[in-house]
């Protein structure tokens, strides 16, 4: 299938409700809002091709193309996904967000298109507040717009590129201006960041950071406290934690999270 | 509409949907629960729901779900 750009975003939606109705068993993991999809569109960085069963959408990056779907007939989504073309020395990248159960014969389609699987990341909920102490969370404070490089830097130091979003550092300036980037200082340069997006009465915990040498102090301690307490007023906060940090994962159980259902398998072809 | 809150509860168990008016402008339900919402409502009404209803505003109360439900052949 030839990939080519949508010419507006309902293109792309009326493909996806064509495939809808016509297919016995719909599924897809294209979950981008419109102004996500308007923005992709306008930079000419979204690609698209569809045949009868399925609708496939490449988003162009720097290191990656990122691949989405939306499926009307689960025995042909792996030819739908093997056409998808892959540049010399190129890396495809999808997700897939389910229960277990629910995603299991879907990655099997992945794994017969030459995707593997790269690694997954579980959601956690906070249901119950727990006591932080909050005395300590003066010491964590919003960061400064002359922060964001350094944050930006560490950031993109740590966490994966191909499956933890890394921000470019506009969307790091904004985060700060929204004052949603905590930090704590030791000799005057940031040692931790805690990052959140908020919206209405949801937050998602987007990147919790201590650097290295001042681990195990309470730095950590001192930004969820802090977090905790700036968003005093919402009622339902997330996150997704890498199923194979566990020590991640027992902290976050330590401040009130538990574990949701859904899992984030991210699948890659190289 | 009990089932609509049930669905939804299993969906995002933090929140309880019987006390707000717009799920979407609150931020309870983002473009990923919708996603999930649709396949759920779908399975358990035996029903398709057209793709070009799968706009936010269609999932912003109980109401509209069930307006939703009952214009995609649905009997709630
Ligand atoms: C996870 C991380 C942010 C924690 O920060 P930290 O400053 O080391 O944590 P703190 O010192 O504040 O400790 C937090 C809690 O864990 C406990 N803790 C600290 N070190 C511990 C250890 N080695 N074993 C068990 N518990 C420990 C503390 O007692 C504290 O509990 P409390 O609230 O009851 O006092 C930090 O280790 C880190 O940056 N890790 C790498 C990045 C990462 O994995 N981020 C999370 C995924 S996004």
């Amino acid at each position: 299938m030839p990939m080519q750009p949508p010419t507006s975003i309902v293109e792309v939606r009326q493909q996806i409700a064509r495939i809808k109705a016509g297919g016995t068993e719909f599924i897809t993991n294209f979950f981008l809002d419109d102004a996500a999809i308007e923005q992709a569109i306008r930079a000419g960085t979204l690609l698209f091709a569809f045949n009868d069963d399925a609708v496939v959408m490449v988003r162009r990056g720097a290191l990656f193309d990122r691949v989405y779907f939306a499926d009307g007939n689960r025995a042909s989504l792996s030819r739908t996904l093997a056409s998808v073309p892959l540049a010399p020395d190129g890396c495809l990248i999808s997700d897939l967000i389910g229960t277990a159960a629910e995603t299991a014969p879907v990655i099997d389609q992945f794994v017969s298109a030459g995707f593997s699987r790269f690694t997954e990341f579980r959601s956690m909920y906070r249901a119950n507040s727990c006591n932080v102490d909050v005395e300590r969370r003066a010491m964590a404070e919003a960061a400064l717009e002359e922060d964001a490089e350094q944050i930006w830097s560490y950031i993109s130091g740590y966490f994966d590129p191909y499956s933890e979003h890394i921000p470019d550092q506009q969307e790091v300036l904004t985060a700060v201006k929204a004052r949603t980037v905590l930090v704590t200082r030791n000799g005057g340069s940031v040692s931790a960041i805690l990052w959140y997006d908020r919206k209405g009465a949801s937050s998602i915990l987007r990147y919790w950071l201590v650097l290295p040498q001042f681990r195990g102090r309470g730095l950590g301690k001192q930004l969820m406290a802090r977090y905790f307490n700036d968003c005093a007023d919402v009622r339902s906060f997330r996150l997704w934690v890498q199923s194979s940090n566990c020590r991640a994962m027992r902290l976050y159980q330590h401040y009130g999270y538990v574990l949701a259902s859904r899992t984030d398998y991210i699948l890659k072809r190289t | 509409m009990n089932t609509v809150l049930k669905i939804l509860s299993e969906i995002r168990p933090e929140f309880d949907f019987s006390t707000s008016e717009d799920f979407i402008a609150d931020g309870m339900l983002d473009s990923l629960d919708v996603v999930t919402l649709v396949s759920a409502i779908d399975k358990h009404y035996r029903i398709s729901i057209a793709g070009t209803e799968i706009v936010p505003e269609n999932f912003s109360s109980t109401a509209m779900i069930a307006a939703l439900i009952h214009r995609n052949g649905g009997r709630l």
